[in-house]
């Protein structure tokens, strides 16, 4: 079976360090990006099977990514998102836009990262 | 000031006196006169008729020498007759009208002849003189001739009238005299009312010491004490009334100022919504066109929800005639646009059948404070946000970390001071968690998202989730849910925190026993109770407890406000949550009640 492409999405190079740790082991190759705008490069680019997305972030902000995201063809559109924030409350027109499959409320456990992964992507 | 008439004036007696004086006068003057003519006539008539009887007397003297011829004793007679005083000229003539004899004592030449020469009687020729004419009668009545006699009554009619006129004289001065004793007895008697006069005169120039001093021993006496009494009473009133003006004023300049120098806006609405007081403007509005507008021009200033809450509170005053204090308000100021904030209170004022006469209103511009709040729950909001992010990356970290320890052969050696980072890292995170929740939640910007839910299905995640802490603390915990489902509009994260708090809580202060959750339905309303056997409140505490940064013990965890941001739940919640405990040792029950949705 081909390694599922996971993009993580976040600004915080702790954090892209800390889901490296966490997925360590697993069978997923892990794509960056700092921002909604490299976000979108890089679904472009990497074509990723999964975003990990987080909320609060420089230049575009991951609301705007899922916005954004609305504009692209099928494709990528539907490409399946976990949202990974400090803020438990999402807005639910957010919740709306994309394929969704889950929020993560940061701090997590890398068993919950793991089995929301699992339960996304199969 | 009344302006005193000083033009000439009769007194009431002089207008009684004179007129009656004059009239007294006539009347005395037409008696005179007419008592003196009939005295005069009569007078004149006794005279006549005496002076007839002395004529006839003579006749009778010389008919016996007249009828004898005899010449000598007649006029021996004659001549006796003519001696006598009263007699002017004696005349005897016989029936043919020859003279027979005259005596002339007094010069009488110029004596004036009866007109008629038979003539008889008497008659008065001149005031003074009388001219008698009666026949000589002989035998069987034969006229043998007359006697004709001038007498002198000299002095009698002057002596007549000068008696007259001096009884008239004196009669006049009688009456005047008379007049004068009146007027004189009037004036004392009229003197208090002149006095009295005098005395109201002086009251009327605001001399209010003025007073009649009066004793007469009569009505006037009696009149001048109800009089004085009647000044003395008011001018204590008017003393009373001018120190009760003063300390009106006196007062009235008091509250004027302090009305006029509040920084608050104090305003006084009547029941019709007009506005009696207002000690400024605001909002953009000038004071001036707030009394003329009234109570709808004060509306239209405010945010279209605060004017609903406004005129909720005025309809509440009016029903319950109680004041309603502090609702926030909101007004859009009428030039900048800006937003402007005030707490404002309203205070019925009601008369004495407990009527709503005025409601007295304040408004506290709290706009700055706001500011100042907003300011401060953001940077609280900032702070506890930027201690998240790290907060979380360090749990996250030590999660990966207590994962890799497993596998390791030192995993005992670190064990400890893991749990220790562990257990800090997690009492920071709820730390700020719950700071940020009370700010959120105190702050009134948290929108709660209202769904129908059953509470009983929050209970069980609760309970299922609190049930591994209890168990580490060998505390057992029972569930006693109602069999009906508990409907009701709420926010299911929320509910669920509040039950975490009350429950986390009760793990907290329980050492042994048990800890029951317990939910029922009485009416409209959704009991849930959580009691535990843990170290229990005492009774004037039970209400501190629910007060931010209070904690029971210091030695406990947590910052004090689980229970604060519990009650702030429950009341978004249109709720309510209490405790009740028998004491210290004796265990706590928190007791949360919500309304039924039907």
């Amino acid at each position: 079976m081909l390694e599922k492409k996971i993009l993580i999405v976040d600004d915080d190079e702790d954090l892209h360090t800390l889901y490296g740790l966490f997925l360590q082991g697993e069978s997923f190759r892990i794509a960056r990006a700092y921002n909604g705008l490299q976000a979108l490069e890089a679904l472009d680019k990497e074509r990723p099977d999964l975003i990990v997305l987080d909320m609060i972030m420089p230049v575009m902000t991951g609301e705007e990514f899922l916005v954004k995201l609305q504009t692209l063809d099928l494709k990528m559109k539907n490409t399946p998102i976990i949202i990974a924030s400090v803020n438990e409350k999402i807005p639910h027109d957010v919740l709306r836009c994309g394929n969704i499959r889950a929020t993560l409320k940061k701090p997590f456990t890398i068993e919950t990262l793991i089995s929301k992964i699992h339960e996304a992507i199969g | 000031m009344l302006k005193s008439h000083r033009s000439v004036r009769f007194s009431l007696r002089y207008k009684v006196a004179l007129p009656v004086l004059i009239f007294v006068l006539f009347i005395l003057f037409l008696q005179f006169r007419t008592t003196y003519r009939v005295v005069a006539a009569m007078v004149m008539e006794r005279t006549e008729s005496r002076l007839r009887a002395i004529a006839e007397v003579f006749a009778e003297t010389i008919k016996v020498p007249l009828m004898l011829g005899n010449q000598e004793v007649l006029l021996a007679n004659i001549e006796w007759m003519g001696k006598r005083s009263e007699v002017l000229s004696v005349r005897v003539e016989d029936t043919d009208g020859k003279i027979l004899g005259t005596a002339q004592p007094g010069s009488s030449s110029d004596l004036p002849e009866p007109q008629v020469p038979d003539f008889v009687g008497a008659k008065r020729l001149t005031p003074d003189t009388y001219a008698v004419s009666v026949p000589i009668l002989g035998y069987e009545n034969r006229r043998l001739g007359r006697v004709y006699i001038l007498f002198s009554q000299l002095g009698f009619q002057s002596e007549l009238r000068k008696i007259f006129m001096e009884r008239l004289v004196l009669a006049f001065s009688m009456a005047l005299l008379l007049a004068l004793a009146t007027a004189v007895v009037t004036w004392l008697a009229l003197r208090p009312l002149i006095k009295l006069k005098r005395a109201a005169q002086e009251i009327l120039a605001g001399d209010l010491t003025a007073r009649a001093d009066i004793h007469s021993f009569d009505e006037i006496e009696e009149l001048a004490e109800a009089f004085n009494e009647m000044v003395a009473r008011l001018a204590r009133s008017l003393d009373s009334l001018r120190a009760r003006t003063e300390a009106l004023e006196e007062s009235e300049e008091k509250y004027r100022l302090i009305v006029e120098n509040a920084s608050d806006i104090i305003f006084m609405l009547s029941p019709q919504g007009e506005l009696a007081l207002l000690n400024e403007g605001f909002s953009g509005c000038s004071r001036e066109e707030l009394l003329k507008g009234g109570l709808p021009r004060m509306l239209s200033l405010h945010s279209a929800d605060t004017r609903d809450k406004l005129l909720q509170a005025l309809r509440q005053i009016e029903e319950k005639k109680e004041a309603v204090t502090n609702v926030p308000t909101t007004h859009i100021h009428q030039r900048s646009l800006s937003e402007i904030y005030y707490l404002t209170s309203l205070t019925p004022v009601l008369d004495h059948e407990g009527n709503l006469k005025q409601v007295q209103g304040v408004m506290r511009d709290v706009t700055e404070l706001r500011s100042i709040e907003i300011m401060k729950e953001s940077l609280i909001r900032d702070v506890a946000h930027e201690l998240k992010t790290p907060t979380a990356k360090f749990e996250m970290a030590l999660n990966w970390f207590e994962k890799v320890m497993e596998t390791q052969k030192e995993k005992d050696k670190y064990s400890q001071i893991l749990q220790i980072l562990k257990s800090n890292t997690d009492r920071l995170m709820r730390t700020i968690t719950s700071i940020m929740d009370l700010s959120k939640l105190e702050s009134g910007m948290y929108k709660i998202e209202e769904q129908e839910l059953n509470l009983n299905e929050v209970l069980e995640q609760v309970a299922s989730d609190m049930e591994p802490l209890c168990r580490q603390k060998k505390i057992e915990l029972e569930r006693n849910f109602c069999k009906l489902p508990l409907r009701m509009m709420g926010d299911r994260d929320m509910l669920y925190r509040l039950f975490v708090n009350l429950i986390g809580n009760a793990v907290k202060f329980t050492e042994v026993g048990k800890i029951a959750i317990k939910s029922s339905l009485k009416g409209n309303e959704i009991f849930v109770e959580v009691s535990d056997t843990g170290l229990g409140i005492e009774k004037k505490d039970l209400e501190i407890v629910f007060e931010r940064f209070v904690q029971k013990t210091a030695s406990t965890v947590g910052i004090g406000v689980g229970l604060t941001i519990t009650r702030q739940i429950a009341g978004l919640h249109h709720g309510s949550v209490w405790a009740e405990s028998e004491g210290l040792g004796k265990g706590t029950t928190f007791k949360v009640k919500f309304p039924l949705y039907a």
